[in-house]
């Protein structure tokens, strides 16, 4: 069989626009507009304003847009710090087949290198869906490894869809797009869980850094260097053997459809915590003051994260079952609001959660079931359930396009507008220029 | 208070840095004096490095200069592209963390001597983990070296930038929360990426100790804890109890040099053969090697013709130095080892594992080998590496070996420098950051 990167990289070649599925080309405008408005967010939080002030210290030559700010970047520093920031408020989407986030790494290579080589509005959504098929073909074949060694998947193979992404926008060919994908592969960050359930800050690299990574991979393999063709299928040291084990000898071509499988998050939490606030929505609204104790049965991998994390974190909150349960009584809804230094230190908050016990429900084991069984124990003594086995905006309730653009609006304030509006333009536009003047705007009055 | 592992390693570099001896900080100069020949030569032998063409004489702050064209660029790309235009030599040896320590000096506008200490202590941060976790991520078939290389890499740049301790922690951190996979692939497989190895574990080690003050760190407890980077390393099932970091000796006085251009596993075999004489091409029947394990784990996953899989391919590397006379640095060529009587001879090779070096608990870097000659007469040779643990490079090697890796190159030489000297005086870097 052929390589994997060797299959994927024809299938990015010969992505082509009008022969998309008409629901393909429909959904990739709402995907944007989900990581956009994800990315506004973030940037209106003012989050790690130390960091992205370094960032625009080093400077370099001016090549793409540091969203919410008129400042440009070069393109891997742009992707960078944009999926950073984007991914800090944790509702970017997912697709649960490979554990992969698309949207976080595709989306700002897909602007970064597209402002820089003047890419049309369809050439840059031809990437976009690239970028989705590419990350979850290379993700399916190494899901299981990763997560058997507790490792953030979304972090390492998400630069494999950030490289399609920005090998597909350089114009390179098949066989140097596969130079560029097994390039990437070998510099993929490690990625220890530990981020994110001790709640450090690096974790928001994890959207930001294999965007890096994609661009500059794209851009070394276009000078000339190249990874290994069987990354994944090497028998001793390939991928496959650090992660499974065993070398990969069964991988799935990549999808043209896989946008279509892509999960948006109706909540800012990590996915392990969805379906238990699925559960608890169910049961709104709840007077706080009347709750002596809340049960929470879900699957393991939520319990054992949930377990781990530091949910004095604004970080480490966001795996925190019981914080999260607790911001959802409070606040009717659990948005990057919930997740401020601020919030976390909240006593009020804290102080809810730990009524919040968790524990493990085998009949909930994913990935055949990522569901929560929640009962609400008042201190009048009643008691009310409710149960879901699946979350909300999954595959079994998708999110309605509707539902995604008043999210994003929701997410993106006073700057909606414009952002909506250009990407609703972008398949017929000529370039990048009308979304990235509505991207340059101030976002946050904490803006550098 | 309970201090994790990083932190416990940066409150050590924290201070450590005004305890370095001389014997020290001599083995520092010596490693630097090594990899600025290294690169150098390699500028001659592959030409300057992609990363080089991308990024040398663009803008982007703090700088630092390029050793071979005196060009600056951003420094963490400086310290990629410094490591990464020798790679292709495979002569590199010691801790990943000279490039990424000399960028962060100039950012910072340090001494040599600044620099020396730098290293010498990076380097007892390298022994460490490399005990620790070195083999896990080799038996998970990644590159070690470049792998744990961005804790080493990061501790230089973060102690010669004087980083606080608690910031030189969470450099430390969140490096190594990014730090490559590198599968060992690259290099059997023979792919040019195998050249960023060493170098992106600089860029990542020096981009975190850059960003020390900005709160951009990772966990603490990133390398022991139970969703860390040893836990995944080691397949244990929850966290780790990290064995005691009890610096003593300065590792940097046993960082040993590479007398050849190919892989460490290919050394022993080497020396053993060269011991001998290096016969005549034609005269020999037949090579039998034993040696030990990994070397020839190594071996056998060598995979296809190119030159980078040819370095770690033992018995390539014999034929390539029988056939040519020995091993010089510009050996490994796709037309050199096109020649016929290297696969000829090659076919006549063979590399097994030799069982008394598999009983010791540390890794014995020996070989043995069997030459049977076409006239039926057979000899026998043993050995470790040439400049390994039991006769390391003298410094007069070390020297000679520098000033034939900068023949007709304008280097500029850190071996006769004054620790007083700036660190931008002798790179020829200007005002840098």
């Amino acid at each position: 069989m052929m390589p994997l990167v060797s299959r994927v990289s024809r299938h990015i070649e010969g992505v082509r626009w009008a022969q998309l599925d008409p629901a393909v080309r429909a959904r990739v405008p709402v995907a944007i507009l989900d990581l956009l408005g994800c990315a506004v967010a973030g940037y209106r939080l003012g989050v790690h304003q130390a960091w992205v002030k370094a960032m625009v210290t080093s400077a370099g030559p001016p090549e793409s847009t540091l969203w919410g700010h008129n400042i440009q970047l070069p393109a891997a520093h742009a992707a960078l710090v944009n999926g950073a920031i984007a991914h800090h408020v944790e509702m970017d989407d997912g697709n649960p087949r490979a554990s992969v986030h698309g949207g976080v790494t595709v989306v700002p290579v897909a602007l970064a290198v597209g402002e820089v080589v003047r890419a049309s509005g369809e050439e840059v959504l031809t990437a976009v869906v690239a970028g989705y098929d590419a990350a979850v073909a290379c993700g399916r074949a190494l899901v299981r490894g990763m997560t058997a060694h507790r490792l953030h998947e979304p972090s390492m193979v998400g630069c494999f869809g950030a490289t399609a992404t920005a090998a597909r926008l350089l114009g390179l060919p098949a066989d140097r797009i596969a130079a560029a994908l097994s390039l990437a592969g070998t510099l993929m960050p490690f990625g220890p869980f530990e981020a994110f359930t001790k709640g450090a800050p690096v974790k928001d690299l994890y959207g930001g850094w294999p965007a890096f990574i994609g661009v500059m991979a794209a851009q070394l393999t276009k000078a000339g260097l190249s990874g290994p063709t069987d990354l994944f299928e090497a028998a001793a040291d390939g991928v496959g053997s650090a992660l499974l084990h065993a070398p990969v000898t069964d991988s799935a071509d990549a999808d043209p459809r896989e946008l279509l499988h892509v999960q948006f998050k109706a909540y800012a939490t990590c996915r392990s915590v969805q379906p238990t606030l699925t559960a608890v929505e169910q049961l709104l609204p709840i007077d706080p003051d009347d709750v002596d104790t809340i049960l929470v049965d879900t699957y393991p991998f939520a319990v054992e994260l949930s377990r781990d994390s530091d949910s004095e974190t604004s970080v480490g909150a966001k795996t925190s079952i019981p914080y999260a349960v607790a911001s959802l009584v409070l606040d009717g809804q659990v948005g990057p609001e919930a997740f401020t230094v601020t919030q976390v230190g909240n006593r009020v908050r804290q102080a809810l959660a730990a009524r919040v016990k968790v524990r493990s429900a085998g009949d909930m084991e994913m990935p055949v079931v990522r569901g929560a069984r929640v009962t609400i124990v008042f201190k009048s003594g009643i008691e009310r359930h409710a149960e879901v086995r699946a979350t909300r905006w999954t595959d079994v309730n998708p999110a309605t396009e509707e539902e995604l653009r008043t999210k994003f609006r929701r997410l993106a304030g006073e700057v909606a507008d414009p952002i909506e509006c250009a990407v609703d333009h972008l398949v017929n536009a000529s370039d990048l220029d009308e979304l990235m003047m509505a991207l340059k705007v101030k976002m946050s009055a904490r803006t550098i | 208070m309970i201090l994790s592992v990083v932190e416990e390693l940066a409150k050590w570099a924290y201070t450590a840095s005004d305890t370095v001896p001389p014997t020290a900080r001599h083995a520092a100069r010596r490693l630097v004096l090594d990899q600025v020949g290294i690169a150098h030569a390699g500028a001659i032998f592959a030409g300057t490095h992609s990363i080089q063409n991308l990024f040398l004489g663009r803008a982007g702050n703090p700088k630092a200069t390029d050793w071979v064209t005196r060009r600056s660029a951003y420094a963490p790309y400086v310290a990629l592209g410094n490591r990464c235009v020798g790679d292709a030599l495979e002569l590199a040896a010691g801790p990943e963390c000279v490039a990424s320590a000399m960028a962060a000096a100039e950012v910072a506008d340090r001494s040599f001597g600044d620099l020396l200490r730098a290293i010498a202590v990076a380097a007892e941060i390298d022994q460490y983990v490399r005990s620790w976790l070195g083999e896990g991520a080799e038996q998970h078939g990644l590159h070690a070296p470049a792998m744990l290389g961005t804790l080493s890499a990061a501790t230089a740049a973060g102690v010669a930038l004087r980083l606080h301790q608690d910031d030189l922690a969470g450099a430390l951190s969140g490096a190594m929360s990014l730090t490559p996979c590198s599968p060992y692939v690259s290099f059997s497989h023979g792919a040019s990426g195998k050249t960023l190895y060493g170098g992106w574990s600089q860029m990542l080690g020096l981009s975190f100790a850059l960003w020390g003050a900005t709160g951009m760190h990772g966990p603490a407890s990133v390398l022991e804890g139970n969703r860390a980077v040893g836990q995944a390393l080691l397949d244990a099932d929850d966290s780790l109890e990290p064995p005691k970091f009890q610096p003593e000796a300065w590792a940097i006085t046993a960082v040993t040099f590479k007398r050849y251009p190919c892989n460490r596993a290919c050394h022993p075999a080497l020396t053993a053969l060269e011991s001998i004489g290096l016969p005549d091409v034609s005269s020999v029947k037949t090579i039998d090697v034993f040696t030990y394990p990994y070397a020839v784990a190594l071996d056998r996953r060598s995979h296809g013709l190119s030159p980078t899989a040819a370095q770690m391919n033992i018995r390539r590397t014999l034929a390539l130095a029988l056939v040519r006379g020995g091993l010089d640095f510009a050996a490994y060529t796709p037309e050199i080892l096109s020649d016929p009587r290297i696969a000829d001879l090659e076919e006549r090779i063979t590399v097994e594992v030799d069982p008394s070096y598999v009983r010791s608990a540390v890794r014995v870097r020996r070989a043995r080998i069997r030459v049977t000659f076409v006239n039926g007469r057979i000899v026998e040779a043993e050995s470790g590496p040439q400049w390994g643990q039991d006769c390391p490079a003298t410094d007069d090697e070390l020297y000679q070996r520098f000033l034939t890796l900068t023949v007709g190159c304008d280097a500029f030489n850190p071996w006769f420098c004054d620790e007083s000297t700036p660190v931008r005086q002798l790179v020829g870097g200007g005002e840098g950051g």
